[in-house]
């Protein structure tokens, strides 16, 4: 994907408001027919973003590429991208068929033609027979569908969707999500989607771009993302993650020896590090093994706390010599029961427990 | 946009109540007056009759409410020119300017409507300061007859009817959701074509509202014609004030008064098929 040239580019991009910086020069590079997700907390900026690439808002510094072309100064109606709002902004005052040919009407095409459009957008969204519907008169995922039957009608280079599906409840939320994957693909459209439901994002994106504080934390693909967290926020936001501080007693190559406590654990280096180092040791829950003797070449020792049932899965807090809780998954059915209180060891495949640089403060998603 | 919003209808009883007693009573008496016979001076006969009527169809009444109603019409179109645009400005100003131009719409009904008017003929006055200021200026040679002409009326009509264009107007724009408009931009139109496609159908309700609260009260407006159009501009609510009280005939007067209701009921229902609704009137 990436030796083809991007059709969507954010270069050094920065924006203030009233003083505050919510943009600080970032980068992307979105190519063509990709999902790319802007994922993160609240107020980092996402939302900011994309009224930048819409044009509703102009950007301090940097510049903004469709197609290699500069359209940082160009008003929004010149712009070949369109929006899905996130109040979805549906014309009250015109029916299902006039929201979804406004863009065509504007554009001045011929009757004939915008109708064709709007019946082709509408049995795309699955709305044919509602036409002369006011938009009142939908339901809250028909209206949503109808947002984003007008905004594909014109036939934008990139859509942008601003957290879209965030009014409806979860269920009717994870139904769109396949929906919007398969439009995604049907159409052929670059999608653009902010976010700040991770699970969301993990579910549709070919790539996810995280962001908080105005900048990027790191820009791959959901499994990148999630195998090799950049940052301590990127692995406590992407699934959940258990960060063990630790020191490295010795780096050779990609192999490596962190000392966590008063224990010595192998890991693997992905990246330049060296022996007296500080690094978070990032463990995923459902990556740990539990077991009521030590197995294999090293095991933590540690005390199960809480036992809970999350549908098939069996969740836990083990506590750690020192102190800490460390939380596991298991299948409910897999080992052989196990009680609170119990003396447990815990361990894992060095190969999937990544290093996260260290750094003093963590957040927590 | 037809969203139902009910409230329990008994909550309004009191209201409706001193509604049908001040107001639904003495319109139906006047109504009723209408139908009476004269006995002069202020005084009425028991007799029914339609001749009160037939009186007003006969004379040059038709020729004074078609200018009543030109006028009104021509006010209130020039005073939704003027203030749609100023209401559209300010909605787009700072919170701070915003209450300061507000004041400044609101500041001048702090004064009788009557002595802002005076300030009016003074100002229009053959040697007022505006002939002055064209003779100095060397634009005239003579002084314009400014007063007591329908122009004068016109002014003054729009002059008075302007707030009441200018805060519901305000109110309407406020109250709209931008996000449609960017929507629109986004989608391709034009800052003039989001406009017309969106802002002014959207604002429409408030615009209509305008529209009734300008018209109605133009039509029935005594004094400006009076102080500003003299004799030369006679308007249907003159008319009822000389048979009033010069030529003291109630029934008479009750009759022209009744054309007048009903003249705003016809326009009152026009708003309502157009879509108008009483609480956008609220400001």
């Amino acid at each position: 994907m990436k030796d083809r040239t991007p059709l969507l580019s954010l270069r050094g991009v920065k924006k203030r408001f009233d003083g505050f910086e919510a943009l600080r020069g970032i980068d992307l590079d979105i190519y063509p027919g990709e999902f790319v997700s802007l994922l993160g907390p609240s107020g980092c900026g996402k939302t900011t973003t994309l009224r930048l690439i819409a044009g509703l808002d102009s950007a301090d510094e940097g510049v903004i590429l469709l197609d290699g072309q500069d359209i940082s100064n160009l008003p929004p109606e010149k712009r070949q991208v369109n929006t899905v709002f996130q109040q979805l902004a549906l014309f009250p005052h015109m029916n299902v068929e006039k929201n979804v040919g406004y863009g065509l009407r504007m554009r001045g095409e011929k009757k004939e033609k915008i109708a064709k459009r709007v019946q082709e957008m509408l049995s795309l969204v699955q709305l044919s027979g509602l036409e002369k519907r006011m938009p009142s008169q939908l339901s809250g995922g028909q209206q949503q569908r109808v947002a984003l039957a007008r905004a594909l009608a014109v036939g934008p280079r990139v859509l942008l969707l601003d957290e879209p599906l965030s009014a409806l409840d979860l269920h009717i939320r994870r139904f769109m999500n396949r929906e919007l994957k398969r439009l995604q693909k049907e159409s052929g459209v670059t999608f653009l989607y902010i976010t700040h439901d991770q699970e969301e994002a993990m579910n549709m994106s070919d790539r996810i771009a995280l962001m908080n504080a105005g900048a990027f934390v790191q820009v791959g693909t959901p499994q990148e993302l999630y195998d090799a967290p950049a940052t301590a926020f990127a692995a406590s936001f992407i699934g959940q993650s258990n960060l063990l501080e630790g020191t490295l007693r010795e780096a050779d190559g990609e192999r490596g020896i962190l000392t966590i406590g008063n224990a010595d654990v192998p890991c693997r280096l992905r990246r330049p590090a060296s022996s007296g180092e500080k690094w978070f040791l990032c463990l995923r829950p459902e990556r740990l093994r539990c077991a009521a003797a030590p197995e294999g070449d090293f095991a933590l020792p540690a005390v199960l706390r809480e036992h809970s049932f999350v549908g098939g899965v069996l969740r836990s807090e083990a506590e750690l010599a020192d102190g800490r809780l460390l939380i596991l998954q298991r299948q409910a059915e897999e080992d052989a029961p196990m009680t609170p209180g119990q003396p447990v060891f815990i361990s894992w495949n060095p190969e999937t427990a990544p290093l996260v640089p260290w750094e003093e403060a963590t957040h927590e998603a | 946009m037809k969203r139902n919003r009910r409230r329990p209808e008994s909550l309004s009883l009191p209201m409706q109540l001193w509604m049908a007693v001040f107001l639904g009573l003495a319109l139906l008496y006047i109504v009723g007056l209408s139908l009476l016979k004269s006995a002069g001076d202020l005084h009425v006969t028991n007799e029914i009759t339609g001749e009160n009527y037939v009186r007003i169809l006969s004379g040059r009444y038709a020729e004074v409410l078609w200018l009543s109603v030109r006028l009104a019409a021509l006010t209130t179109l020039i005073s939704l020119a003027l203030g749609y645009p100023f209401a559209y400005i300010m909605t787009r100003l700072g919170p701070r300017a915003r209450v300061w131009v507000l004041l400044l719409v609101i500041a001048p009904s702090w004064t009788n409507a009557l002595i802002r008017i005076y300030g009016w003929k003074i100002l229009l006055y053959a040697n007022g300061p505006i002939n002055s200021l064209l003779q100095t200026l060397g634009i005239i040679d003579r002084p314009l007859k400014l007063l007591y002409t329908e122009g004068a009326v016109l002014l003054g009509m729009v002059y008075a009817m302007l707030p009441f264009v200018i805060l519901p107007v305000y109110t309407g724009i406020e109250r709209m959701d931008w996000r449609r408009v960017e929507a629109a931009r986004d989608l391709g139109a034009s800052p003039f074509r989001a406009f017309l496609t969106i802002t002014l159908p959207m604002t429409l309700p408030s615009l209509l509202a305008a529209c009734v609260l300008t018209f109605l009260p133009s039509v029935g407006l005594i004094f400006l014609s009076d102080i500003l159009g003299g004799a030369n501009t006679v308007l249907w609510g003159n008319v009822v004030q000389d048979e009033l009280l010069k030529s003291r005939d109630l029934p008479f007067a009750a009759a022209l008064s009744a054309v007048l209701l009903l003249l705003t009921l016809i326009v009152i229902l026009l708003y309502r098929r157009a879509g108008g609704r009483g609480e956008e009137m609220v400001f």
